[in-house]
């Protein structure tokens, strides 16, 4: 019994590791939509890749001048080398150590997504840095403000210019420069992709294959293959944790996209996220208007 | 072609809305202060006698009653011609709500859209009333939600009197918006918070959209 678990444990976390692999960007930025992949949500066509605007969007992922006091960047939550996630944290932590309600998921393959954040509270991508930016845990700071910030800026003036043909920084422009450096963020060269297209590199052990069979039979329903979602919303189990009085569904989370990296809170969780007993129903409470905002200051959302 | 120059006339009960310092007594028996007035119009239309239809193009406007706020519009480029009914949008559509970022008076920089459940808000009034039980006695109404069966968007449709396009020439609309209207429709005691996407916020846009009348 014990060992069929761990045989079952061994397996799966081959497959992990299968999947663990990232694109790198080179010169010459430009989205691929993978073979056999569904076609993306992001209507590129409003705001094309370029190698410019994908420069100018790093420039301000890693850019701390987006945070009220000069200390917090994107990639102060989301790291890089975990997968733009938020290791070793159980709740991300912003501005001046303020300590938030969530914690940060990895940014992967988001062409794909229709709905972001654990609740899908926000429904585009290039919306998405409005929160972290506005949130008085995380970076306290308007959007009004980064963009004056970005004006003064010589370099960002030239960064813009190149990017959009125009040197002045507006939020429009800023939050498709994101877009364009998070978009490109994709896990699809992994060993399991190339195991699924037949390439070499692709092979997988018996171990491995195991796992493959296991997670399809166990898991695939909700980490629906290629992007290991289906996008929806599921129960993870849990009870509601009184101590985050400010979150107000924690329970519903959306099922993460590849397994690029296993955040610790989560993977303690995981065990008791298999009985799904409210898919969709999130998205029910967003619709009904009965959801608040849980845990950001209410002088920016209200 | 010719131009049209809209100037939005913000009042209350007839007078001049004057924010922040001027008191107003609303017929329902409420006294008021307005700090705050600010809306998207969308989808300008104007109908002719003889059929003809003019629609501007990527039609947003914000306007604010603030002091360096704007109440102007000026549509150009319409057919010459005698219009008879003034056609728009108080707040976005749909559509406009899950389209990511945009520009020009949809930027999110204009302080107008909800970072969490995203999306505009369409109408922002902010004051303050004795009747109102809370912090400062402030009353906050920020009108939003694109999503069935909460919708916030109003269409509003202003007969006009033989409005006449001149061959380069700029013709004059005044639009009052008398916010008395509003006030008179609602309690500042019971109705004084209203800042989600709601079956109340879609009444209250109900109410507003009410307040718009050629001058
Ligand atoms: C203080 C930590 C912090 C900072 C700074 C931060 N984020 Fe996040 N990010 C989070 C958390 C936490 C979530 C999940 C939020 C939630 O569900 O409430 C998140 C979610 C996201 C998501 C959605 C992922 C998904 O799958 O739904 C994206 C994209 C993202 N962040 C991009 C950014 C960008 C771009 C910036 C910089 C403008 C940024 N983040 C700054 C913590 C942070
Ligand atoms: C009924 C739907 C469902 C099934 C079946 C399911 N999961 Fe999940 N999974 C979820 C949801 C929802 C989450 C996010 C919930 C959370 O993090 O609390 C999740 C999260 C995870 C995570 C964390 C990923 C991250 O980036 O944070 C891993 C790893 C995972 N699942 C693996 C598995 C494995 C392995 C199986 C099969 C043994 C499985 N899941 C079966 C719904 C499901």
């Amino acid at each position: 019994m014990l060992r069929s678990k761990i045989t079952f444990i061994v397996a799966l976390c081959g497959l992990f590791l299968a999947l663990l692999s990232f694109t790198d960007v080179k010169d010459g930025i430009a989205f691929v939509v993978p073979e056999g992949w569904p076609a993306p949500v992001y209507d590129f066509s409003k705001n094309p890749v370029t190698d410019a605007g994908f420069q100018l969007g790093r420039q301000l992922f890693y850019d701390p001048l987006l945070s009220r006091d000069t200390t917090v960047s994107c990639a102060s939550c989301h790291l890089q080398a975990t997968g733009f996630a938020h290791v070793d944290h159980a709740l991300s932590h912003g501005i001046g150590g303020r300590v938030g309600t969530r914690n940060a998921p990895a940014i992967l393959n988001m062409a794909w997504s229709k709905t972001f954040m654990w609740d899908g509270g926000v429904n585009h991508l290039d919306m998405q840095p409005l929160s972290p930016i506005t949130s008085a845990a995380e970076m306290d700071e308007t959007m009004e403000n980064v963009v004056r910030k970005l004006n003064a800026s010589d370099k960002y003036r030239r960064l813009f210019r190149a990017a959009f043909g125009d040197s002045l920084a507006t939020g429009q422009k800023t939050l498709l420069a994101l877009s364009q450096f998070v978009l490109m963020l994709n896990s699809y060269n992994s060993r399991y992709d190339k195991y699924i297209r037949k390439a070499p590199g692709g092979e997988f052990s018996a171990q491995e294959l195991n796992g493959l069979a296991i997670f399809r039979a166990h898991c695939a329903a909700c980490h629906t293959e290629p992007l290991f979602t289906d996008g929806g919303f599921g129960n993870n189990g849990l009870p509601v944790d009184t101590a985050l009085s400010g979150l107000r569904a924690p329970q519903y989370h959306p099922k993460p996209r590849r397994f690029a990296q296993i955040q610790s809170a989560d993977a303690a969780q995981h065990p008791v996220h298999l009985p799904v007993h409210a898919r969709r129903a999130f998205q029910k409470t967003v619709a009904s208007g009965a959801t608040l905002y849980p845990g950001r200051s209410a002088k920016h959302n209200a | 072609m010719g131009t049209l120059r809209i100037t939005l006339v913000p009042l209350v009960d007839g007078k001049p809305l004057i924010l922040e310092n001027r008191l107003y007594h609303i017929q329902n028996g409420d006294s008021l202060y307005v700090d705050m007035l600010r809306f998207y119009l969308s989808t300008l239309r104007l109908k002719g006698k003889n059929g003809v239809v003019f629609s501007e193009k990527d039609s947003y406007h914000l306007i604010d009653a603030g002091e360096d706020g704007n109440c102007l519009i000026a549509l150009e480029n319409i057919p010459i011609g005698v219009y008879d009914t003034f056609f728009f949008n108080v707040g976005t559509d749909s559509l406009t709500n899950v389209s990511g970022a945009m520009g020009g008076d949809l930027d999110p920089t204009r302080g107008m859209y909800w970072a969490w459940n995203t999306g505009y808000v369409n109408v922002k009034i902010e004051g303050r009333s004795n009747a109102c039980n809370t912090l400062h006695h402030a009353f906050t109404f920020h009108l939003g939600g694109y999503m069935p069966p909460h919708q916030t968007v109003r269409k509003v449709e202003l007969p006009l009197q033989n409005l006449r396009i001149g061959e380069n020439a700029t013709t004059d609309l005044r639009i009052a918006a008398d916010l008395g209207r509003f006030f008179s429709r609602l309690q500042l005691a019971q109705t004084n918070s209203v800042m989600l996407p709601s079956k109340q916020a879609a009444q209250l846009a109900d109410y507003f959209s009410g307040i718009f009348s050629p001058e």
